[in-house]
């Protein structure tokens, strides 16, 4: 995300030209002047937009009139939020992600989400309980990285739900292998090796059939999407 | 007599109930506390992404709260937070100005083991007309789980 800041000014205290001021720095009870909206609107921005009004809620909590803002710093925080007012995650660029009071509710429903997913979400889940022993490992498992691939498939408003309903999922996986390890050796505990084939025959779709008779939630969805 | 029995009573009934919070707090509660790098943002701008991880979380947790201690740097202007969770749900908190504790539940129910990413984004206001609104912040984050 590139940012353009205007260094003159430093300059031209640096030779004494004149007092210091920022280019298009201005108090927060002048931006509703003509002369502000004027150099808003000079420079591309929409006051109308949902992205201007949300920099400005932004900026306004812990502020008050006699504060300092700047035109480029407003297009700056404007550039964090999509054309809905969203604010946009940096690390991935997706909207609705922010649980906010609005959504803090909605989220926890379950939703259908693509098979494809919930078969990267089972291999992964996999693969660390084998290499781990069963240890749930923060420090090098990649699970954030099979929530981020499904959120991209999903709708904006969907996003968090569906990383609810991946978690439902996750965690049955999960349930499963730990169950077959102590099958497999009714002495087994978490941190030691796994009996040699403990999880072979145990498929993604047998737990996900044993999980929807448990969850009634689930059930509910059990159209799948194929992505 | 009476007040004797009384109080013999009410010594056993401490005792056991000593004995048992002695026995029961292994039932699974834990927690884990990060502190971040230092961030910076100015003028509106983001700070880097600073990312923490669980380290080993036991079988079956779930986020019960979250604290983040921040800790402002003196002259910083306001700025608002970012933490997002492993399962990528995010919140947003606008920053105390001092140095506060903020707690939030909104992580509830998640699984708190991987990693969590925090950062701050300069909320572009500053009693300061001749110089770039800044803020500077240290994050400690502590995940509480059981």
């Amino acid at each position: 995300m590139s940012r353009i800041t205007d260094y003159s000014f430093l300059f031209q205290d640096m030779f004494g030209l004149q007092k210091p001021t920022i280019p298009g720095t201005f108090q927060l009870s002048q931006l509703n002047s003509s002369s502000v909206q004027k150099q808003l609107k000079a420079v591309g921005i929409d006051t109308n937009s949902k992205q201007y009004k949300a920099a400005l809620k932004q900026m306004m909590p812990n502020a008050n009139g006699a504060m300092y803002t700047n035109i480029q710093g407003i297009k700056n925080l404007m550039k964090n939020y999509d054309k809905d007012g969203d604010y946009i995650d940096p690390t991935t660029g997706l909207a609705g992600l922010l649980v906010t009071e609005e959504n803090a509710e909605s989220r926890e429903r379950i939703i259908s989400i693509p098979e494809s997913s919930r078969d990267e979400m089972f291999e992964l889940t996999k693969k660390e309980f084998l290499r781990e022993n069963g240890v749930q490992n923060g420090d090098t498992t990649k699970r954030s990285d099979v929530y981020t691939n499904l959120h991209r498939k999903m709708k904006k408003n969907d996003r968090l739900a569906a990383g609810y309903t991946m978690q439902k999922y996750e965690r049955a996986y999960r349930q499963a292998f730990l169950d077959a390890a102590r099958k497999a050796d009714p002495e087994w505990e978490i941190g030691k090796a796994i009996p040699s084939g403990a999880l072979d025959g145990i498929t993604r779709e047998s737990i996900e059939a044993n999980l929807k008779k448990s969850d009634s939630k689930i059930a509910q969805v059990s159209v799948d999407m194929k992505i | 007599m009476k007040i004797f029995s009384k109080r013999i009573i009410t010594v056993v009934v401490a005792c056991m109930m000593a004995c048992l919070m002695s026995v029961t707090p292994a039932l699974a509660a834990g927690s884990f506390t990060k502190t971040t790098v230092k961030l910076n943002a100015y003028s509106g701008g983001s700070s880097t992404k600073s990312t923490v991880t669980s380290g080993t979380v036991g079988d079956n947790q779930s986020v019960t709260k979250v604290e983040l201690r921040c800790t402002v740097s003196a002259g910083s202007d306001p700025y608002t937070l970012y933490v997002k969770s492993p399962e990528g749900s995010t919140e947003s908190f606008v920053g105390p100005i001092p140095t506060d504790t903020i707690t939030t539940t909104a992580f509830n129910g998640e699984n708190p083991y991987g990693t969590w990413t925090i950062w701050i984004v300069n909320n572009n206001v500053s009693l300061n007309g001749n110089i770039r609104p800044v803020s500077t912040v240290t994050v400690r984050i502590k995940v509480i789980y059981s």
